[in-house]
């Protein structure tokens, strides 16, 4: 299972094409001119004329300075408009979503399963790298809705395999919306992703998903 | 060889280091230290449990020397009790610090590094030793001193697969213990070394320069005027060594916690030292180091630049250099404390003001107001020198782009940084007098200090990259001995930055709660930055178009600036794809990105500034052989460092975690390879820390006994080359500045200000003097 979930995978393939492309464009132009307009000698030959205390002579040439202004503009104006389109996914709930409240305090993770059947949602005891964690059960095909709230200090929940984090904030309550699917079956591991103090970085649960 | 030894020098160097050898304390590392319990010899499979408790019987009270004991190695809990299979119910790994292990029968055998374990050869093996819950062993004491057992056993449920097993490590100690190596231990000792190195290093300028009359009671009058001195040269030498010493002292830490991080499940450092570490990495790499060191070069070169005597407020000048070291001194008291502020740089509220974190953390808020404070004083006092201080005949748009930069990115701190102050007052209040601005429970709102901090801490991370901009604009046209390409879309690029990072900071906070509106609409204007970071990558890369680069080290590092920080331009672009941020915040892939940014951006820039400038600071020429080594070393390293992380970042490893976990039978998380990568970044850490020491030795030794540096060496244009190397002081005469030679442009309207450069100047410069003085 690699990390990250479906929706990451898709908007990172199509921006790494992209960096590749500007990649190789940048590095093939500065190695052709750092190549082929070297000295050839060592020697310095002063083509712009520079002498100490005179303004040099003008290099400008203002249709390549548009040139490289539009382009990558009409590049990042298309990079938005793709990373625009998930944003209802993200934000919004799936239908039929229920709810399971998760609250951070320092530095445990409690999952409130409500009154929802253990088919849907359910918390057992594991044992994580030598110190007991929550498991938390949850059904794939199921829409969730995650409502986020923290006892004392920032907390932020990382489902790691899925790409999703939200800040658990005291005094706010803040929201996660995913539906595990049945690619999905398996254990993953829930992190702490703002930093909470000492047993921040074993702040972990595991997040089990069963057919 | 022998020949050497007769230099009273290089035996006065050897007695030094035997000496030494010879007081330092008898340190060992913890055989569970760097290579994690999996690798030191226990092939302990399974998970580790509290279950499972090992226990050693048959150790004496007091250790008679030379006597051999005869110990039980058992373990209680753990499937071990249930399991069906008699033939595999258990295993063990014993090591000893000091004195010998030997086995009593064929149950038990040696390891080539004189710890025992049991017999089988495959960790799935069944009889021969697998098959016992007690094993026979015997202890020969050592001649003298204690001795540490440290023992693992593991408890097998015997189906032949690593699920379901357990084991479980305790630790015994005998007698008198050697001393264990701790972070915060090693760090205190190499500051300490940094010190005393530091000191050293004045005391052989002192009497290197003039050998002959040297002199002890020369030596303070010669200190006490460089620490009292308003000259900008002055001024900028001590923040530069200030600089360079606390980017030092960062990259200790760094060095530090990435042996903690070099293997899963490490315990080099405690999840307290890890906390301090990471946070006093960035605060002494950001506050500490890049920022003075900016400052010193802008101190340096802006004045002689510009044509200016001086700065325009000399005094206000030091003052501010000097709140530098007084900060410094309050945040790193918190350190010797052993208890630092551990908020991670950006100090988020309400942890910092809750109970849980560091005493530290008030030293560390107090020590940054004083930052504030430098930072504030130097704005004023370098955009007065702008505003009024330009030889004649140079306009606004008639400013060498390192002025340019400087300008900038001061602008740019001005306004952002009293955001930053009011909070830290704030933070300072709630820890000291017990206020309750970001107390949650009492109405404080738990996103207040993310806003006012990233509203200063956006256009930070601009302050301390464009400066680097404006050296390799320099750079860059004298090497290719072109003028810079477009240099008027160069200052609008660089203006354009300046104020887009203002409107950019809500991408900080994509996860963080905050209206969805604002997380839209920041989404949009950080896109944006794109447009004027590429104008001013281009327009570098068009300059060389058609000249004539002479490679020198300054021209490398301008190279390689472009390759790193195009490449973390490029990541960057990740980032404000709200969808992708998800994923991506607070992983190592965004601190690849930084780090590609800073250090591949700003160091490598400031580093491009130093061989650029110093023959002009100091009169001599650089080693370029040892520059040229310095710089393969550093950027092969570097690239070693970061790359990988982009890649760990995207497998989902966090930063400011104290360890991190591999996929086993339970759970999913990163693959197993993320431990060798792991391992490799810290080892480059360690080669990329020693080649900067190249340059350090460098400036040292060539700014004593380099070849004299003529005024020109490069034959750049600008003002500060029309001067002596090293320039007099004042730096250009009052009474008879330097004029700016026009003559190429006289036809050219530009040579006037423009519309907004009148505006600027019916800002800043009264028309008439005379009308201020009434």
């Amino acid at each position: 299972m690699r990390a990250g979930g479906v929706l990451f995978w898709e908007m990172f393939d199509e921006f790494f094409m992209w960096s590749i492309i500007v990649g190789v464009i940048t590095f093939a132009w500065m190695a052709h001119h750092s190549l082929r307009y070297r000295s050839k000698d060592g020697s310095d030959d002063n083509v712009d004329n520079f002498t100490p205390g005179v303004f040099p002579a003008e290099n400008d040439d203002i249709r390549l300075e548009l040139t490289w202004t539009i382009i990558p503009f009409i590049l990042i104006v298309y990079l938005t408009y793709i990373s625009w389109g998930p944003l209802d996914e993200v934000w919004s709930e799936d239908e039929g979503a229920v709810d399971i409240r998760i609250t951070g305090s320092q530095w445990s993770w409690d999952f409130d399963c409500g009154d929802l059947d253990a088919d849907l949602c359910e918390v057992t005891p594991i044992d994580v790298e030598g110190k007991s964690k929550k498991k938390l059960s949850l059904k794939a095909g199921q829409a969730y809705t995650f409502i986020l709230t923290s006892d004392d200090v920032t907390h932020a929940p990382f489902f790691v395999d899925w790409g999703i984090k939200e800040d658990a904030q005291p005094g706010l309550e803040t929201g996660m919306y995913y539906t595990p699917s049945t690619d999905e079956i398996g254990s993953h591991l829930l992190l702490c992703t703002e930093y909470c103090g000492s047993e921040h970085g074993y702040m972990t649960a595991v997040i089990e998903v069963h057919a | 060889m022998f020949r050497a030894l007769k230099n009273p020098r290089t035996l006065a160097l050897l007695t030094i280091l035997l000496l030494a050898v010879a007081i330092a304390p008898a340190a060992q590392s913890l055989p569970t230290g760097i290579s994690g319990v999996e690798q030191s010899g226990c092939n302990c499979h399974g998970s580790v449990s509290s279950d499972v408790i090992p226990t050693l019987e048959g150790l004496p009270d007091e250790i008679v020397p030379g006597e051999t004991y005869t110990l039980n190695v058992s373990f209680t809990g753990g499937p071990s009790g249930t399991n069906a299979d008699p033939n595999a119910l258990g295993g063990f790994h014993l090591w000893v610090s000091a004195g010998t292990l030997a086995p009593t029968d064929d149950k038990v055998k040696s390891n080539p590094d004189g710890s025992l374990t049991h017999y089988g050869e495959s960790e799935f093996d069944v009889g021969q030793g697998n098959d016992q819950t007690l094993w026979v062993v015997n202890w020969t004491a050592p001649e003298s001193g204690g001795a540490k057992f440290i023992l693992h056993t593991n408890s097998v449920n015997g189906d032949g697969t690593e699920s379901g097993d357990m084991y479980g490590k305790a630790t015994f100690k005998l007698g008198e213990q050697e001393e264990e190596v701790r972070g915060l231990v090693v760090l205190m000792s190499a500051i300490l070394l940094m010190v005393v190195i530091t000191l050293g290093c004045i005391v052989w300028i002192f009497y290197r320069r003039d050998p002959d009359a040297f002199a002890w009671e020369r030596f303070w009058p010669w200190l006490s005027e460089w620490l009292t001195s308003t000259d900008h040269k002055r001024v900028g030498t001590l923040y530069f060594i200030n600089g360079l010493f606390f980017l030092g002292i960062g990259g200790l830490f760094a060095l530090i916690f990435r042996i903690q991080l070099a293997s899963p499940g490490n315990d080099f450092l405690t999840v307290e030292e890890y906390n301090q570490f990471f946070t006093m990495h960035g605060t002494t790499m950001i506050f500490l180091a890049a920022m003075p060191m900016i400052a010193g070069l802008a101190n340096w070169i802006v004045p002689l630049q510009i044509g200016a005597a001086d700065l325009a407020l000399p005094r206000l000048n030091a003052l501010a250099f000097w709140l530098n070291p007084a900060a410094a001194i309050l945040i790193f008291s918190g350190v010797m404390t052993g208890d630092a502020a551990d908020t991670g740089w950006t100090g988020y509220a309400p942890y910092v003001v809750s109970h849980t974190a560091h005493s530290g953390a008030t030293l560390w808020v107090a020590g940054q107001i004083l930052l504030v404070a430098s930072s504030t004083i130097a704005g004023i006092n370098f955009m007065t020198t702008f505003a009024t201080m330009r030889a004649p005949g140079m306009g606004w748009m008639q400013m060498p782009l390192f002025s340019w930069s400087i300008f900038i990115s001061v602008l740019m701190l001005f306004i952002s940084i009293p955001a930053f102050g009011i909070g830290l007052v704030q933070v300072l209040l709630d820890r000291t007098i017990g206020t309750v601005f970001y107390e949650v429970a009492a109405g404080g709102d738990p996103l207040l200090w993310s806003h006012l901090f990233w509203y200063f801490g956006h256009p930070e991370v601009y302050v301390v990259v464009v400066p680097s901009f404006g050296i390799i604009s320099d750079v860059l046209s004298t090497s290719a001995r072109r003028t810079i390409f477009g240099y008027k879309s160069m200052v609008y690029a660089m203006a354009g930055i300046g104020i887009l990072s203002f409107i950019v900071y809500g991408h900080h906070m994509f996860t963080s709660g905050m209206d969805p509106t604002l997380r839209f609409v920041t989404m949009l204007t950080t896109m944006l930055v794109a447009v004027p970071t590429g104008i001013k990558v281009f327009n570098w890369l068009q300059t060389m178009h058609g000249g004539s680069l002479v490679y020198r080290t300054h021209t490398l590092w301008a190279l390689g600036f472009l390759v790193t920080f195009t490449l973390g331009g490029i990541s960057g672009m990740y980032f404000p794809s709200i969808a992708m941020d998800l994923h991506l915040h607070e992983t190592y892939f965004v601190v690849a990105h930084f780090h590609y940014v800073f250090v591949g951006g700003t160091v490598f820039g400031l580093f491009a500034g130093i061989y650029y400038w110093f023959p002009k600071a100091t009169g001599r020429m650089l080693n370029e052989k040892l520059g040229i080594l310095h710089f393969i070393t550093a950027f092969t390293t570097f690239n070693m460092i970061f790359w990988p992380m982009h890649r760990l970042g995207i497998q989902g490893m966090m930063r400011r975690q104290h360890t991190y976990f591999l996929t086993t039978d339970a759970y999913g998380a990163l693959p197993p390879e993320a431990a060798d990568w792991n391992m490799m970044i810290t080892v480059a850490a360690f080669l990329f820390f020693a080649s900067n020491l190249i340059l350090v030795y460098n400036m040292i030794s060539s700014g004593l006994r380099g070849a004299k540096a003529p005024a020109d060496p490069w034959g750049g244009w600008s003002l500060e080359w029309t001067t002596s190397s090293p320039p007099p002081t004042p730096s250009h005469d009052p009474n008879n500045l330097p004029v700016l030679d026009m003559s190429l442009h006289e036809h050219d309207e530009d040579a006037e200000p423009g519309f907004i450069g009148r505006m600027i100047e019916r800002m800043m410069i009264p028309a008439e003097t005379e009308e201020v003085s009434k």
